[in-house]
């Protein structure tokens, strides 16, 4: 037993006993140099511990959001953490202790919020749809065991929960080496009922209201889970869905008259992926296979007897719907497979690629039944008692895209970048109509219909551009580009031609750009395009075209950093049948003062003057005459945060939080949208904190006052830190 | 490119030639001072933890300790100098000019520190014709490393909120979008920039991101615009779903980039002849579509299947 224990007690710390040996042989150079550390440390110590600055990067200095209070009392700013959580001894709001060795902590806000309004109900919805009561608007819990064998740290993070239109939560879960899980949810209310959008009539007329609103909830659901994170070989499997449910107006359009009716949507769809990834230090594969199914299933249907949108009698008789039955049931399929690469073969030469192709399939059929006074579709003379309309169809879309580049470094400034991407795909599709005509409820014929399309489309570009590092203050680059495509589409219905239409689009030119650090707080980027157009498929499509931008920072005295943004595109066609001339530029500056790293107080400022212009003839469609489409929109858009630490009492302070954001806009349609808020935190024990905050919002619009509204809410609610 | 173009790149020429200039009368100072700097040497974590006590006890808890322990990687117990280079002259000096420091490196220099490791991974195909990649956007403008707790990248990328804040510092132009009153929901926190864009790679155009293989990153939210349709509506794949919409923000209904549909159809839907007389596609609209009756003025009010439909091939139902 002696000779055992004698055998396996060193081989037992030999075992784990690497470092062991490693302390053993570093530990006279460690020695060392931690003696010759000490001795200097007492000087050196203010190297250590300064603080780093706001912006530590110079290229793209972090700037809290100024739009979101609620986030910005949680960060104060980059930059503060080293002394956010407070002195040990003072009683300061703080979101989380950093640097903590807890297992679990994190926080959750719960609170109830008070709602007025005035105005039109539905825009407010359509824009805010913010209702009262209670909530919880915020969680976040962390859990890191400090030995387990199955997890390493775990973090859920929730936002707007309990009732609000919009909720997220995001799952992290992973044990280093073995294995790591992502999961997000997002539920998201889209209620779109604006007055204006489609109505059909006047104000005070019974048509008076948008026939194409939706009350939905989009649901978005993804999963992802990897084995063996950070290893060489890394399978991973993934599911997704994404649901839309909730009703709508919709109108059921017949020959000659439509009418807007009730909707029911409901669609789904469900991927599941799985592949692996493959990653040496020189080379990196992956390669997937993906399956979704979808399924989409509308029902529109009638309650009443309606007249329609029309408003003038047919060949003498009132055209009318009794009764109206829409029934989509659509269902779809497809596979995906994708492969992507990255290899360094050369230490001066990157290489990545990607193949990607798809077939979806989609199989759909309508079953529509109409009774009323309506127009026979196929003989504008004839007035029916109905129709019973079966459809089935079905269509395939394969799918194939490529991409490759290279990036050579010729040397330790020059670098040259050469990529080249492909997507080509066609949709083929038909279907068959067989339709019931009563001419009286009792009499009918049978009339069958096939119809279907084919759609092929094929796009490429080609860049090249060399970057050369002309020294540490400045970088530029200059490259040419070069886009493809063509496209098969149906003609017009007007088209004296074949069925088909064939068109190209094609266009080149240079690109440039520059990053100029002259000294350390100030840079100074660009990025222009100069395209010549010389094919599109339409008459808005890109053609001539130029793009820029331009951006500087600088740093001012320590904790006062100023952005100035300026981008321009322009587009002109000036083909005769076209004579297209757009242009939108935007001028944006901002300001941030962070002084003591944003620790007592932190001002975000930002501005921007925009505009977007355009004009372009259309052919007005009754006589074909030329009508001018000018497009003008002219927008201020501001957005501020100022927060302050509140010294209350000795040892107790608070934070307040005010800010928000303005537009308004002149043009074709001036619009003002307010959106003011001040957000109050007061800690009430160590692990309670009170926030309250108040929101206003404000639309007004000189074109559709009736779309105005103005809403004040409170929210009042307690943080609980863990 | 223009003729007019031409005095702009004379000047950024010159400008590249004046800031070359300086360091020009340098390599001979350059040279002289490596031949008398000492040689640098690795001296492992522990030793920087001397110093940095407090970055050094952080560290355990950034996907990065992975080196310190990772015997592949050829880092093991030198996680630190892993990226800021051998520190044995800044061990004996503290001098922060003897050691590599991402506040001092050019984008060139950090994107080679980060990519050492990082450049052969998924999330990296594409960067070569990204957008961030071509104009020096360094790793560390949106990452940090160091820091912990809330202040993490690594935790603030967790929230639509974090990722929003950042990509704002530099994109102010594209936040104010998103004052808008119609607009995707990000000020709410109900999405980020990343659910759109790909902020690494992508050899789309805006650094835009692919679902289901190669889809665009719109039809993951708005699957029911997918297809295929039995009759499509060509604009909707021939051209990105920018023809129609301004996907940040807008004060037209529906992210419209004209205040009124019937504008914006009309503008494409004007053409008397076919190609290939016509220079482009599109068409018109019948006759009996008389403008000045509020019923014709929005045309998905009929045309309500404009994203492509399985029955009718006027988009009619």
């Amino acid at each position: 037993m002696r000779l055992l224990l004698a055998i396996a007690l060193p081989l037992a710390l030999l075992a784990e006993g690497a470092p062991i040996r490693k302390e053993a042989q570093r530990q006279p150079a460690a020695t060392t140099a931690k003696k010759k550390l000490r001795k200097i440390r007492s000087t050196a110590k203010h190297l250590a511990s300064a603080p780093a600055p706001v912006a530590t990067d110079k290229t793209a200095p972090a700037a809290p959001a100024a739009a979101d209070a609620t986030e910005a009392r949680q960060q104060p700013a980059p930059g503060a953490g080293s002394g956010g959580a407070g002195a040990g001894k003072k009683w300061e709001v703080n979101p989380e202790p950093t640097g903590t060795e807890s297992v679990f902590g994190g926080h959750v806000d719960i609170g109830a919020r008070w709602v007025t309004r005035a105005g039109d109900f539905n825009t407010y919805r359509s824009l805010v749809n913010l209702s009262q009561g209670a909530r919880m608007t915020n969680a976040q819990l962390r859990l890191e065991p400090a030995d387990s064998k199955l997890l390493d740290s775990g973090l859920l993070t929730l936002t707007a929960w309990g009732g609000d239109p919009y909720n997220t939560a995001r799952l992290d879960m992973v044990k280093r080496g073995v294995w790591r899980l992502n999961s997000t949810y997002s539920n998201i209310a889209m209620f779109n009922a604006l007055p204006s959008f489609a109505n059909i009539g006047t104000p005070g007329s019974p048509l008076f209201f948008n026939q194409r609103t939706m009350d939905t909830r989009i649901r978005n659901y993804d999963n992802e889970l990897t084995l063996f994170p950070g290893t060489r070989i890394m399978p991973y499997v993934g599911f997704s869905r994404n649901t839309n449910f909730g009703t709508g107006i919709t109108p059921l359009v017949l020959e000659l008259n439509e009418y807007p009716l009730r909707n029911v949507i409901d669609w789904s769809l469900y991927e599941v992926r799985g592949g692996i990834r493959v990653e040496f230090d020189r080379f990196h594969a992956t390669v997937e296979q993906g399956g979704r199914r979808f399924r989409d299933d509308q029902f529109v249907y009638s309650t009443e007897t309606l007249p329609g949108n029309r408003s003038t009698p047919y060949l003498g008789q009132i055209l009318s719907l009794t009764k109206g039955n829409q029934l989509y049931r659509i269902r779809g399929e497809a596979e995906h497979t994708r492969a992507l690469v990255t290899t360094s073969p050369f230490h001066w030469l990157d290489l990545s690629g990607s193949f990607i192709r798809s077939r979806p399939k989609t199989y759909s059929e309508l079953n529509q039944l109409i009774r009323g006074n309506v127009v026979d579709p196929n003989n504008p003379l004839l007035l029916l008692a109905g129709t019973t309309d079966y459809f089935f169809g079905n269509a395939t879309m394969p799918h194939i895209s490529g991409s490759a580049a290279a990036e050579a470094r010729l040397g330790p400034r020059i670098r040259i970048r050469e990529s080249w991407e492909t997507d080509r795909f066609h949709t083929t599709g038909i279907n068959t109509l067989r339709s019931l005509q009563f001419f009286t409820p009792t009499s009918s014929s049978t009339l069958v219909l096939t119809g279907g399309e084919r759609l092929e489309v094929s796009r490429h570009r080609q860049q090249i551009e060399a970057i050369w590092d002309v020294s540490k203050q400045l970088t530029i680059r200059g490259g040419h580009r070069y886009e493809w495509g063509r496209s098969l589409m149906k003609a017009s219905t007007y088209s004296q031609g074949a069925p088909y239409d064939r068109l190209e689009m094609e266009r080149q030119g240079g690109v440039f750009g520059f990053v100029l650090r002259p000294v350390q707080r100030v840079s100074l980027t660009g990025d222009l395009e100069f395209i010549d157009g010389i094919k599109t498929y339409y008459r808005t499509g890109l053609y001539d075209h130029t793009r820029l931008r331009f951006q500087t920072r600088f740093q001012l005295p320590k904790s006062l950093f100023f952005n100035a943004n300026y981008s321009r595109l322009t587009n002109e066609n000036p083909n005769p049948d076209v004579r297209y001339w757009y242009e939108a530029d935007a001028i944006t500056g901002s300001l941030q003062w962070l002084p003591g790293g944003g620790k007592n107080a932190a001002i975000i400022a930002e501005y921007q003057r925009s505009k977007v212009r355009s004009d372009i003839n259309f052919l007005y469609p009754l006589g074909l005459f030329p009508v001018a489409s000018n497009y003008r929109d002219y927008a201020h858009t501001g957005t501020m945060l100022i927060d302050l630490r509140l010294p209350l009492a000795r040892n107790y302070s608070g934070r307040l939080s005010a800010g928000g954001s303005f537009v308004t806009t002149s043009g074709v349609r001036p619009t003002d949208y307010y959106q003011p808020q001040g957000r109050l935190v007061l800690p009430v024990t160590p692990k309670m904190e009170f926030f309250s905050e108040y929101r206003y919002f404000g639309l007004s619009q000189t074109i559709y006052v009736f779309e105005g509204f103005r809403t004040h809410m409170y929210m009042g609610g307690v943080r609980l830190l863990m | 490119m223009k003729a007019c173009h031409v005095p702009l790149m004379a000047a950024l020429a010159w400008a590249g030639w004046l800031a070359a200039a300086p360091s020009g009368q340098e390599p001979a100072k350059k040279d002289q001072a490596r031949a008398a700097a000492p040689a640098k040497e690795y001296v492992g974590s522990d030793t920087c933890a001397g110093c940095h006590d407090e970055i050094h006890t952080n560290f355990r808890k950034n996907a990065h300790i992975l080196l310190e322990t990772n015997k592949r990687r050829g880092w093991e117990g030198k996680a630190c100098e892993s990226c800021h280079g051998p520190g044995s002259v800044h061990a004996e000096t503290t001098s922060a000019d003897d050691i590599l420091s991402p506040k001092k490196m050019t984008p060139a220099a950090i994107d080679q520190m980060c990519l050492a490791c990082h450049k052969n991974q998924q999330t990296q195909v594409g960067r070569i014709q990204s957008g961030h990649a071509r104009n020096s956007v360094a790793c560390t403008s949106c990452h940090n490393v160091h820091k912990t707790g809330e202040e993490a990248s690594a935790r603030q990328f967790r929230r639509p909120a974090g990722v929003n804040r950042n990509c704002q510092g530099c994109h102010m132009d594209v936040w104010a979008s998103f004052q808008k009153p119609h607009r995707h929901p990000l000020p709410e926190g109900a999405m980020s920039c990343t659910g759109c864009h790909n902020p690494h790679a992508s050899f789309l155009n805006r650094n835009m991101r692919l679902t289901s293989g190669q889809q665009p990153g719109c039809f993951q939210c708005h699957s029911n615009k997918r297809g295929p349709f039995v009759f499509e509506h060509a604009p909707v794949r021939n051209e990105p779903c920018t023809i129609c919409h301004e996907p940040h923000g807008s004060a037209n209904p529906r992210m419209m980039i004209r205040h009124e549909v019937a504008n914006l159809c009309l503008e494409c839907h004007s053409n008397i002849q076919s190609p290939p007389r016509a220079t482009t596609a599109g068409g018109v609209a019948i006759a009996t579509h008389d403008l000045r009756q509020p019923r014709w003025r929005n045309c998905t009010a009929c045309h309500q299947k404009v994203h492509g439909s399985n029955v009718n091939g006027a988009l009619l139902r």
